[in-house]
């Protein structure tokens, strides 16, 4: 019994362990399970988060598409592979008429839809043949255009949808095209219509790209060119229809602007491809693209062949008109030349006929005869004058000088001519022009001299005066206004309009109560208009007229002879300076010689560059005074050679004054730009010579009074001797002055040296030696107007002229005569006068 | 080893002979966990072999026998247990052969640490399934009650030769070939 008890213990025992260690085991894989639970838990809710998530995004996207869709200007229809609907639009159902909203027909079966909807198609065969063919090729396809039944046109896109290689769908878009094709196609029909006008109008259209290519040609210009539009298209236009290189230059130029977008018209020669050359004119304009890129350009072409031989033609005509009118001019110089000659020698004959015993009609007959021969004479001068001035040989050259010296000297010079007359002439010069002017004073001294001369003329009684003033300052440049007014008897209106043209006077009735040439007032216009001005007329019958001109100046610090307001006393003592005269002519060189030895100089003589050179490099000097044509070293390169001195001669800096035979403008710069400071022309008065001296030594004391004026007997103790009037009186006068022992010296001496040298000269005549007789004339032509033959110097400047020029040497025949007569009548006068010279200067 | 072999072992030797046997080769044996068993639990195999050898001295058996008797018991508890694997089958064979696929899948999801034979099969015709057993506790003979058992529920009769392919016992195969 107590072994049983003791066994069912152990066995309760055992069992009791067996189910503690089962509990624990159970608590065990509780716990487990607990944590596999909320792994799994945790697990789940990060899997949902990150579903939440990304079924948000595609319902965002999917959402964004069909909105996309939903609002294309296009209808839509988007199928899966089994052709069942993905999406579609609102513009799709209308456009096949479908009655459904777009969501309602998601999922719809698409395969029958091309039947179904064939009918609104204009050909709905092909329509649906075309359907099938791109579903069975699934190539994508855009913009085919389709015509429906209604007329609209429908635009096509077949885009297959693959992943990978998959194909997946496709979509179609099909836009109503219908209004663009509209505009499209009323805008052809528009250009269509220009072109047509265009054709009809003569004008032949073509395009060529932006290389010159031609792209399209229409039929007017075809047959314009000759050439079909087989043969033209995508050839280079140039070089097809542009034969002439130099027309090329001009198509390059407009090809350049057509590209930048700008329009050009323009003539050309083209050549017909039968070889005819034609003129057009083109107009040509760029051709834009949608986007407003020039692509090319188009140009209108009209065949001007016709106007153009006409304009040649004309052109023709007018030159010989231009040539006749040239010849005109020339005869009536050459004539004006001629009738002076005879002239001076009436004047001569009637000036020794008033020496003589006369009674008093013969007195009153050569007043009239010597009366009408001024006249003719001044006709003559100015016939030159005019025909000078037209053959464009006279410019103005600019200077400095005091306007108010100039002004106040002419106006002096008329008072005491009018002094006879209750009449004042006043002048009045503008305070705000204080300073030294640059411009020219020869042309403004000949237009108030003409201007003056004609209110003299008409005015007996009251004032003139001379009024210049300031218009407008800009910087150191004046523009001036210049007026002349008097109280004569005025200008009738009606002929204030032709008052200035040559040969019109105001009336015949002035003509003959008055006289001259009718001349003067055109000379006077030519010469405002050459110094850069306009003049003007106003005037009223009876009370008086006013002459206005413009006249551009310049204003200069250079100080002229500021310390001298009275150019007549003109004084300079050259005591202590030097200067060296570079002169190659033996006359020249004793002109300037006496005119240094009377002015106290001490001066050298260098016969040409190179001895200039010599003597340049023994002693400083204050001045030279420089021949520009001379054997060896000519007065430009001595200039430059002096100007290129080592900086320790002091000779380097000094003055150079050239001394020209020519008035030639460009001989005038080429002296400037060589390096020399002024230039005086031959034959130059000893008053001109030292007007520029004193410009170069403005503080020389004043002792000397050395000028020469006619009327102001001085020096000289012969008044009954008078210069040959066959000579050039005036201008012997002005280089003498009354002395006469030294005009006798340089008549010496033109016997002695140029008298011999004519032999040479009539040698290059007889040789047609144009080079020798240029240089010899040149050489000479100072040496004759030292001797007061300036008809001959004036005739040696023409022949030198047109040798200069070169070309055909028109006229030279004519000249050549003119001068060998002249110098077999003027050179015994030149010896004649000699010997009386001689004789008073003892 | 599971804690069920155990505890059907020596529920199988109470039946046959009483608790005092069961009692008394507990205390000879001397075991490590001193024989108190659950079936969820583990426990040694050598403690199984100990009590096996113990009885088999005891009751003077062929541990073979018993081996192949405690496969007959095991069967019926687990047809009463785990019917839901009986029922799925209809033949023997079926069963024989879901023992690798189904069973022990499904023994390891509730018990990863447990130590399972394997059981290879194939079918060589309509009546006939090869079978190889690999087992490290060299127990073919209780595999051999298990598969008398299977027949006998499914009240096929079929004849069973068996192949020791090694020395140890470890690899034995099993030739069963139904009889019509």
């Amino acid at each position: 019994m107590h072994g049983e008890i003791d066994l069912l213990k152990r066995r309760i025992e055992r069992e009791r362990k067996a189910r503690q260690q089962a509990e624990k085991l159970l608590e065990e894989k509780s716990l487990d399970l607990y944590r596999a639970n909320e792994e799994l838990r945790q697990l789940n809710l990060s899997l949902e988060a990150s579903i939440q998530e990304r079924t948000e995004a595609l319902l965002r996207t999917d959402r964004q598409y069909r909105s996309l869709i939903q609002n294309l200007h296009a209808g839509v229809l988007l199928e899966d592979e089994q052709r069942r609907i993905v999406l579609t639009n609102k513009i799709f159902c209308d456009l096949f008429a479908i009655p459904a909203e777009p969501e309602m027909l998601i999922g719809a079966d698409c395969s029958q839809s091309a039947e179904q909807s064939k009918d609104l198609f204009a050909d709905p065969e092909a329509f649906v043949l075309r359907i099938t063919e791109l579903l069975a090729k699934r190539q994508l396809s855009i913009r085919e255009e389709l015509k429906m039944a209604d007329g609209r046109i429908l635009e096509r896109d077949y885009i297959p949808i693959f992943a990978d290689k998959r194909y997946l769908g496709h979509l179609w878009r099909y836009e109503d095209i219908t209004e663009q094709r509209v505009t499209q196609d009323l805008l052809q029909q528009s250009e269509e219509k220009y072109r047509g006008i265009i054709e009809n109008m003569n004008l032949g259209l073509m395009e060529v790209d932006n290389n010159d290519y031609i792209q399209k040609v229409y039929p007017r210009f075809s047959r314009l060119v000759g050439y079909s539009e087989e043969e033209l298209i995508g050839r280079k236009a140039m070089d097809v229809l542009l034969p002439d290189a130099t027309f090329r230059d001009v198509l390059n130029e407009q090809n350049t602007n057509r590209i930048g977008g700008e329009p050009g018209v323009y003539e050309v020669p083209i050549r017909r491809k039968d070889g005819q050359i034609i003129w057009v004119i083109i107009s040509g304009a760029p051709i834009f693209d949608g986007k407003g890129k020039v692509v090319g350009s188009v140009g209108i072409h009209l065949d001007i062949s016709e106007r153009k031989r006409a304009q040649e033609a004309l052109e023709e005509a007018r030159n010989i008109a231009e040539d006749a009118r040239q010849a005109e001019k020339r005869f009536l110089a050459n004539m004006s030349h001629e009738i002076r000659t005879p002239i001076n020698g009436i004047i001569g004959m009637t000036h020794l006929l008033k020496d003589t015993w006369l009674s008093p009609v013969q007195t009153e007959y050569l007043d009239a005869i010597s009366h009408s021969a001024d006249l003719l004479l001044a006709l003559v001068s100015d016939v030159l004058d005019i025909s000078k001035i037209e053959a464009g040989e006279m410019k103005p050259t600019e200077r400095p000088f005091n306007l108010t010296e100039l002004l106040t000297d002419l106006t002096k010079n008329f008072r005491l001519r009018l002094r006879d007359r209750p009449l004042t002439v006043d002048c009045i010069v503008d305070p705000e022009i204080q300073q030294n002017v640059i411009g020219d004073p020869t042309f403004l001294r000949q237009i108030l001299m003409n201007l003056l001369g004609n209110s003299a003329k008409f005015t007996e009684r009251g004032s003139i005066r001379v009024q210049v003033t300031l218009l407008d300052r800009l910087g150191d440049f004046l523009m001036t206004e210049v007026s002349v007014t008097d109280t004569g008897i005025g200008i009738a209106p009606e002929h204030l309009e032709t008052i200035f043209e040559s040969f019109k006077q105001a009336d015949r009735d002035v003509k003959m109560k008055y006289g001259g040439t009718g001349l003067g007032l055109a000379i006077v216009r030519q010469l405002v208009n050459l110094h850069g001005g306009e003049i003007s007329v106003d005037s009223v019958l009876g009370q008086g007229t006013t002459f206005t001109f413009t006249l551009p100046l310049k204003e200069t610090s250079v100080v002229l002879d500021a310390n001298n307001p009275q150019p007549e006393i003109l004084t300079l003592s050259l005591n202590n300076r030097r200067i060296l005269i570079v002169e190659d002519n033996l006359l020249n060189q004793k002109y300037v010689q006496g005119l240094m030895t009377k002015w106290k100089a001490d001066y050298t003589i260098a016969n040409d560059g190179e001895e200039a050179m010599v003597y340049l490099s023994r002693k400083d000097y204050d001045l030279i005074l420089m021949d520009l044509m001379m054997p060896r070293l000519n007065g430009f390169d001595t200039t430059v050679r002096i100007r290129n001195l080592p900086e320790s001669n002091n000779n380097r800096d000094i003055p150079i004054i050239a001394l020209t035979a020519t008035a030639f403008a460009e001989e005038q710069t080429k002296a400037r730009v060589s390096g020399m400071n002024d230039y005086l022309s031959k034959p130059f008065t000893p008053d001109q010579l030292l007007r520029l001296l004193k410009r170069y030594f403005p503080d020389e004391p004043v002792t000397i009074p050395i000028t020469m004026p006619i009327d102001s007997a001085s020096t000289t103790s012969n008044e009954t001797f008078r210069f040959n009037p066959l000579l050039d009186i005036a201008q012997l006068e002005s280089l003498y002055g009354q002395d006469y022992a030294y005009a006798h010296i340089m008549f010496d001496l033109f016997n002695s040296t140029t008298m011999r040298e004519f032999g040479s000269v009539q040698k290059a005549i007889d040789t047609q030696d144009w080079v020798v007789l240029g240089r010899l004339l040149h050489q000479f032509r100072p040496s004759m107007s030292m001797v007061g033959l300036t008809d001959l110097a004036n005739l040696s400047k023409q022949i030198e002229k047109l040798i200069r020029d070169g070309g055909e040497m028109d006229g030279m025949d004519t000249l050549l005569v003119d001068f060998q007569r002249l110098l077999t009548q003027k050179l015994p006068l030149v010896e004649q006068e000699r010997e009386r010279l001689k004789s008073v200067s003892g | 080893m599971k804690g069920i072999v155990f505890t059907e072992l020596l529920e199988m030797i109470e039946q046959k002979h009483s608790y005092e046997l069961v009692d008394q080769l507990i205390e000879q044996a001397a075991l490590p966990s001193g024989g108190t068993y659950t079936a969820v639990g583990t426990y040694s195999a050598d403690e199984l072999n100990k009590l096996v050898q113990l009885y088999c001295e005891e009751t003077n058996t062929s541990p073979s026998v018993l081996l192949a008797d405690f496969g007959h018991h095991l069967f019926v508890v687990f047809t009463k247990s785990y019917p839901i694997f009986f029922d799925t089958c209809s033949t023997a064979f079926q069963l024989l052969e879901s023992i690798e696929q189904t069973i022990h899948v499904n023994v390891l999801k509730l018990y990863p640490d447990a130590e399972l034979p394997r059981f290879i099969t194939k079918r060589l015709d309509e009546n006939s399934l090869e079978m190889h057993y690999f087992s490290e506790r060299r127990m073919s003979a209780f595999a051999y009650g298990l598969i008398q058992a299977t027949l006998a529920y499914y009240n096929e009769t079929a004849t069973i030769q068996i192949e020791q392919l090694d020395e140890e016992g470890k690899d034995v195969r099993f030739l069963i070939i139904k009889e019509i």
